[in-house]
């Protein structure tokens, strides 16, 4: 993953589109411009590889509303990637009220002194990269712990758990010595040292929603 | 007029002193009757006495009466018997013609004449020597020969005649009639007031004076009539005394008695009419009085000549003098009375202030239909003036709001157009700056026109932004929340600026403030306006810079007398308010700023009022200018307090 993220910015206004990304360009930044919510949703939609970046949306749009255009990314599972900013000409309170409430990561009131779109999406974009580090890091995990045997899925729980070996072995009937290597693999397969080290990494992997669960396939 | 149930209570016949004189009054008016009665009753026993007291006398003037004819009687009878004597005397000879000789003998003729009927000549021997009749004699009255009974008197005959015979001596005997005797006409005055009866000694009616048709039923008195043996006479009273109950007296008492009972009987109905009429009257103007006391509306009447007559409680209470001092020399509150139908005045109360009173004037009319004076009902409109006052400014206000609102429309609209350009120039200007800044060789004049270029055009924006945020019309988000949270915010908001202006700002926040419902963004846009004015107040002042913010419970004002209204005021150090009051200053367009819009304050107080909450200013005790504002306490305690709106802090300003 060593693409540069991109800034996806969506505005009706064609004078605005274009100046704000000639600004952004000018900060060395990544832009990608659509004219309206369809077209911004058709590129994403369209796209081979998973997309690095964040979403610039202005409110006031036609025919979908930045507001819609968000709701739509929120459907596509994007809302946990990469953060989306609002442009806005009018300031409604309740519009940006309910665009933070679904996770809207700022408002930009137009118009905005010089620097601060520039510095919003600055923060913006350091964001964007904890939330890929962080859900990279949840595909390896995710990849991980997918690779572990349906008996090892069962035996993880008990061993973050702090049970004994003893203890797993007469729950699962299986030998001690069964159990302790498949411990040894669980270990070396996720990268831990201890069975405190696998609880923090299995309740991380639920934060992210994995399913560790032994009924899967 | 007819008088409902509870009219009973205003009767005054319920305290004991006045039943007693009640019940005494009723016996006053019983007592003639009864007086009557005792009089009539009186009457009636002296009549009842003097009746025994008069039968009395008459039984004794019967008694007395009888007794004298009996004597009378008895003495005529003795006088015939005497005369008969003297003829027995005289006799002739029995020879020839002995009854001729008899009836001739002037005596027995005269006799005859009188009284007797016959008289027979007896011998000794009981013979009859001769018999003379009265019907024998010429010219004797035809009389009625008696009813049989007769009565005789015997006389002796002289010894001559009889000697030869024997010792025995012969008899003359006179027959009479006792009736003949009883009615002669010498005893008229009796025979017209008694019946006089001749009674044998068995009781039978010998004679009588009755006559048919005239039964005697009066008083009545027997005694032994001496000269009949064996016979009684008796005396009745013709005219019967009348009984005691129908002498005139008594019956004239009677009628007397009927008709003072009718006549008393008439007063006490014609009493009762009046009592119950009084009862009425006393009711009616019970609650006349009453109407009068409880009337809202002034009730005064004046005489012809304007002098006052009566005044209600009302009125008095509204120009604030008692009836007496008003009918003593009472302040004319208007000119001379006339009829209109109802004008507009400004009266003086007692304690100075001034009244709008509305005057209706009618005519005042006594019992016969004579106008007497005027009667006028006052109304007291002071409060309904005061009140059109203040809907007038209120409409004043909405009009200003109004106002407001279709600037801030325009300000909108404007700010919506003008957005898009700036944007692209800000945005335009930036990225040229940031181009030259990175480009090298760059001239730098250049440099700083871009980067002035995008300056200006950023303060352009943030111009256009200002406007639309203190006029944009925006919906009110009410909550309940706490008014020191806001303060605190506020100041917190504004500390930087505070702090480069150089103004010292202290808290003085009053603990356990009760939650108030409001626009938590419209009134922290209140106070930080309140805030900076302030500060700008204080920017040409001396330090220290004081500015003080204090929180509260309180009434709220102006003129409010409701408890618990949430006061927040705003004290600054500044130059105060130079006389300008808080109309002055919400007025829009007014500012002591170079820059101001002049709307600020009217912002805050149209926010203010449409809470239901007033902004108040005042000069301050230290000299600077207290603004405050107050608001209604929260009265929607079982809503849910909190509503779910977060309040992220947004890049408005």
């Amino acid at each position: 993953m060593t693409t540069q993220p991109t800034i996806y910015l969506c505005d009706d206004d064609e004078g605005v589109r274009s100046s704000i990304a000639f600004l952004l360009r000018q900060h060395d930044l990544d832009v990608v411009t659509h004219a309206s919510g369809p077209e911004l949703l058709a590129a994403i939609d369209s796209a081979t590889s998973p997309l690095r970046g964040i979403f610039v949306l202005d409110v006031r749009m036609e025919p979908m509303s930045g507001l819609q255009v968000h709701d739509a990314l929120i459907a596509r599972g994007l809302y946990s990637r990469m953060p989306v900013m609002f442009l806005s000409g009018h300031g409604d309170i309740p519009m940006a009220v309910g665009a933070m409430a679904k996770g809207a990561f700022s408002f930009v009131e137009k118009p905005y002194a010089d620097d601060a779109l520039v510095q919003l999406i600055g923060k913006a974009l350091e964001l964007e990269v904890q939330w890929h580090g962080r859900m990279a890091r949840v595909d390896a995990l995710r990849q991980l712990i997918e690779g572990l045997s349906r008996q090892q899925l069962r035996l993880m729980p008990m061993v973050a758990a702090g049970e004994l070996n003893k203890t797993i072995a007469w729950k699962m009937e299986l030998s001690v010595r069964t159990v302790e290597e498949h411990r040894r693999k669980i270990f070396d397969r996720l990268n831990v040292h201890s069975a405190a080290e696998l609880a923090t990494l299995l309740a991380e992997a639920r934060n992210a929603g994995i399913s560790i669960s032994s009924e899967e396939s | 007029m007819t008088t409902p149930a509870p009219a009973h209570s205003f009767h005054h016949s319920d305290t004991p002193a006045a039943r007693e004189w009640s019940r005494w009054s009723r016996f006053l008016w019983e007592a003639p009757l009864l007086l009557s009665i005792l009089f009539t009753a009186m009457v009636v026993v002296w009549a009842q006495d003097n009746d025994k007291l008069e039968r009395e006398t008459l039984r004794q003037s019967v008694v007395a009466d009888t007794l004298s004819l009996e004597a009378q009687l008895a003495a005529r009878l003795e006088t015939e018997t005497v005369k008969l004597r003297a003829a027995a005397t005289h006799l002739p000879s029995p020879d020839a013609y002995p009854n001729h000789q008899l009836a001739n003998l002037p005596e027995i003729a005269a006799g005859l004449d009188r009284r007797w009927l016959s008289v027979i000549w007896l011998d000794a021997n009981m013979r009859v020597v001769a018999e003379a009749r009265r019907e024998q004699r010429p010219g004797a009255p035809a009389q009625p020969q008696a009813q049989g009974i007769t009565l005789h008197l015997v006389a002796p005959t002289s010894d001559e005649l009889g000697a030869q015979n024997g010792p025995s001596r012969g008899q003359l005997i006179a027959r009479y009639d006792p009736a003949d005797l009883i009615q002669s006409k010498d005893f008229w005055w009796l025979a017209a007031q008694y019946e006089v009866q001749l009674l044998s000694g068995q009781g039978e009616v010998i004679v009588s004076t009755e006559s048919p048709g005239r039964v005697a039923r009066g008083e009545t008195y027997e005694t032994p009539f001496k000269a009949v043996p064996d016979a009684r006479l008796r005396l009745t009273q013709r005219a019967r005394q009348p009984h005691w109950f129908t002498t005139l007296p008594v019956v004239l008492m009677v009628g007397f008695l009927l008709l003072i009972t009718i006549a008393t009987l008439l007063l006490r109905r014609q009493m009762g009419q009046v009592t119950r009429a009084e009862a009425a009257w006393r009711t009616e103007a019970a609650w006349r009085q009453s109407l009068e006391e409880s009337a809202l509306v002034g009730l005064r009447a004046r005489d012809l000549d304007g002098h006052l007559l009566f005044a209600n409680r009302t009125f008095c209470e509204m120009v604030g003098y008692s009836v007496e001092e008003l009918v003593a020399q009472g302040p004319a509150f208007d000119g001379h009375p006339t009829q209109r139908s109802g004008h507009e005045t400004r009266w003086r109360h007692r304690d100075g202030r001034v009244l709008d009173v509305m005057v209706f004037e009618s005519p005042l009319v006594d019992g016969a239909g004579v106008q007497v004076g005027w009667m006028g009902s006052i109304v007291d409109v002071t409060e309904r003036k005061r009140l059109e006052e203040l809907e007038r400014r209120q409409r004043e206000v909405l009009g200003n709001h109004a106002r407001l609102s279709t600037l801030g429309e325009v300000a909108s609209t404007l700010a919506h157009e003008l957005n898009q350009p700036l944007t692209s120039i800000v945005s335009y200007s930036a990225g040229i700056a940031k181009a030259l800044e990175r480009q090298p060789g760059t001239s730098p004049d250049l440099l700083v026109a871009a980067q002035a270029l995008s300056r200006h055009a950023s303060m352009a924006g943030g111009i256009v932004h200002r406007i639309r945020a203190r006029l944009a019309r925006r919906e009110l988000v009410m909550e309940v929340g706490n008014a020191n949270a806001i303060v605190t915010d506020a100041a917190t908001l504004l500390a930087r600026d505070l702090q480069r202006a150089g103004v010292t700002v202290s808290l003085s926040l009053a603990p356990d403030l009760p939650g108030v419902r409001m626009d938590r963004i419209g009134i922290e846009q209140v106070i930080t306006n309140l805030l900076r004015n302030a500060s700008d107040a204080m920017a040409q002042a001396p330090q220290p810079r004081m500015l003080l913010v204090q929180t509260g419970v309180g009434r709220g004002p102006p003129r409010g007398n409701r408890e618990g209204w949430v006061t927040v005021s705003i004290t600054d150090s500044g130059p105060g308010l130079s006389g300008r009051d808080i109309e002055t200053l919400t007025e829009a367009f007014f500012s002591t700023k170079k820059e101001g819009t002049g709307l600020g304050l009217a912002i805050c107080r149209s926010i203010l009022e449409s809470h239901g909450g007033v902004l108040h200013a005042q000069d301050a005790a230290g000299g600077g200018a207290c603004f405050s504002f107050s608001l209604p306490p929260d009265t929607t305690k079982n809503e849910a307090t909190n509503h779910d709106h977060p309040t992220h802090d947004l890049p408005m300003r």
